[in-house]
């Protein structure tokens, strides 16, 4: 079973008066939010459990070896990262050399990074823009295809910066069954997201952060039920929450 | 008139913030061209002594060191070329084994090592004490062309740009396993991926900028100055006298070089 711990965490950028300061913090394996204001320390927080930053003091753990011991040389097989912004890892001239890329480094035999490329393009819907450049592609289709790149590989730990940012309702629907389907199967999938209707549709557990330091972890529903947390933390209410309030408010005074 | 409200900014702001931008262009000028007027080691120690404390008062010497470093490399290079073949070379100063360092050559690459460092030195005051912003408004100010502003700025800000994306995709780019490649051709390989993304973002960057400047009437007729918010310390007068140590010093290189 893939656990992932954070203990004593510690992380300035230097030149910064940013920190982050968490605790202790435990992730397992199924679908994971990660909510917050902007500057809240998310995407800090993705960035060291991706390894890419180094904490200033604490550690991070999986199945309990230390997150680097743990990434060794097998970085695309453990763990996966898509940014925000798409643009910054796309760089093959086609979009199914785009996939076939990350494939391709963990020496997979030609039918197989074949096969996987086109079941991941179908599923991300733009199988039919195989050959196309990625830079033809619309914003929302180079994010789908940025998710792809790291579906494809299918790492154990899958972590996502805004991933529904600039997707269409469709798109949204493919691509929350595709982390559905992985949380099934015993990945982690760590998602950052300001879509709080998506997080109180999808997500059983939400960990809230401000000011760069975890402030809720636990159940979805009771954290938006708390309008203290809602306001430290700094999110709109999801849609269901306002109505279910009105409802509330408008029966009482009945 | 000043409005008080400035004048209590203008006194809460730290020395190296009240003074305006051009002086401080002119201060590296005329440093620069001392260090060249200068033939005396000591004097130019001195010179550097005082870029140092010029730095030090503005509490920006820690964050010029990294600069400094960057010199050093150079300047043994040059202590050891010239130490050995600089062509006026006859005194010697020591050896190491069989090879033999002479003192002329050190001394000639010893001021031209301090040349640079002042040179670093001043340009990296100058570039810890303004803003590209403040630099802009200023020279707005002073009576250039804002589309010349706006052209001179773009160059200024077009590299600390690039490196903020480069550092962004390289980051995003380990994320996808690229840089852990071991062989020498793997890692050449490795440029492509960050340097394809650097390319189109700067790029989209600069279309996205130009649009949005079109979209906001950048070319209107009907633009005005935007008045400084900030006073300077006696800007014109610094002005004056700077430019005309500056011609001095100018016109004493040129002297020293005629009576060579």
């Amino acid at each position: 079973m893939t656990k992932i711990e954070i203990n004593d965490l510690k992380f300035t950028y230097p030149g910064d008066n940013f920190g982050l300061k968490i605790k202790h913090l435990t992730f397992s394996e199924g679908m994971i939010a990660i909510i917050g204001q902007n500057g809240a320390g998310k995407s800090t927080l993705l960035r060291l459990l991706s390894g890419l930053n180094q904490p200033d003091s604490g550690e991070i753990t999986v199945e309990g070896q230390n997150l680097n011991d743990y990434i060794g040389d097998k970085r695309l097989e453990r763990i996966g990262l898509t940014f925000q912004d798409p643009n910054d890892q796309i760089f093959n001239a086609t979009v199914k050399k785009e996939v076939e890329w990350g494939l391709r480094q963990m020496d997979k035999s030609e039918t197989e990074v074949e096969r996987i490329t086109e079941e991941v393009l179908q599923e991300v819907g733009l199988a039919d823009k195989m050959d196309e450049n990625p830079y033809d592609l619309s914003l929302s289709e180079r994010k789908l295809l940025s998710i792809a790149t790291v579906v494809a590989v299918r790492p154990k730990i899958l972590l996502f910066d805004e991933p529904m940012m600039s997707l269409d309702w469709p798109s949204r629907k493919k691509i929350t069954a595709i982390f559905r389907y992985l949380a099934d199967r015993g990945h982690v999938v760590i998602t950052i997201t300001h879509d709080m209707d998506w997080v109180l549709e999808e997500y059983e557990d939400v960990y809230a952060m401000a000011h760069g330091e975890l402030v809720y972890s636990g159940k979805t529903s009771e954290f938006f039920e708390s309008p203290s947390l809602v306001e430290e933390v700094g999110v709109l209410l999801p849609k269901a929450t306002e109505v279910k309030r009105e409802l509330d408010r408008y029966l009482k005074e009945k | 008139m000043e409005k008080p409200e400035m004048m209590q900014e203008n006194l809460t702001r730290p020395w190296h913030e009240r003074i305006d931008p051009v002086t401080k262009l002119l201060l590296i000028a005329v440093l620069t061209l001392l260090s060249f007027v200068l033939t005396n080691i000591f004097a130019e120690a001195a010179l550097i002594l005082a870029t140092i404390f010029l730095l030090l008062f503005s509490g920006k010497l820690g964050s010029s060191m990294k600069a400094l470093g960057f010199c050093a490399f150079m300047i043994l290079t040059m202590l050891l070329i010239q130490g050995l073949f600089y062509p006026h070379n006859e005194t010697l100063a020591f050896s190491l084994g069989a090879i033999a360092f002479y003192q002329e050559g050190l001394t000639y690459a010893a001021l031209l090592g301090c040349r640079i460092i002042v040179i670093v030195l001043a340009t990296n005051f100058f570039m810890r004490t303004t803003t590209i912003s403040e630099n802009a408004k200023y020279l707005e100010n002073a009576g250039m062309k804002y589309k010349t502003v706006y052209l001179l700025m773009s160059v200024c800000y077009i590299l600390p740009q690039m490196m903020q994306n480069l550092k962004k995709i390289q980051l995003a780019q380990r994320a996808r396993g690229i840089g852990e490649q071991k062989s020498l051709i793997q890692k050449f390989k490795t440029i492509l991926p960050i340097l394809i993304p650097l390319v189109i973002k700067t790029l989209d960057q600069s279309m996205s900028r130009s649009i949005s400047l079109q979209l906001r009437n950048f070319e209107s007729k009907k633009r005005t100055v935007r008045a400084l918010r900030r006073t300077y310390l006696m800007d014109k007068m610094f002005h004056r006298a700077l430019g005309l140590t500056s011609i001095i010093l100018i016109g004493c290189k040129v002297w020293m070089l005629i009576n060579k």
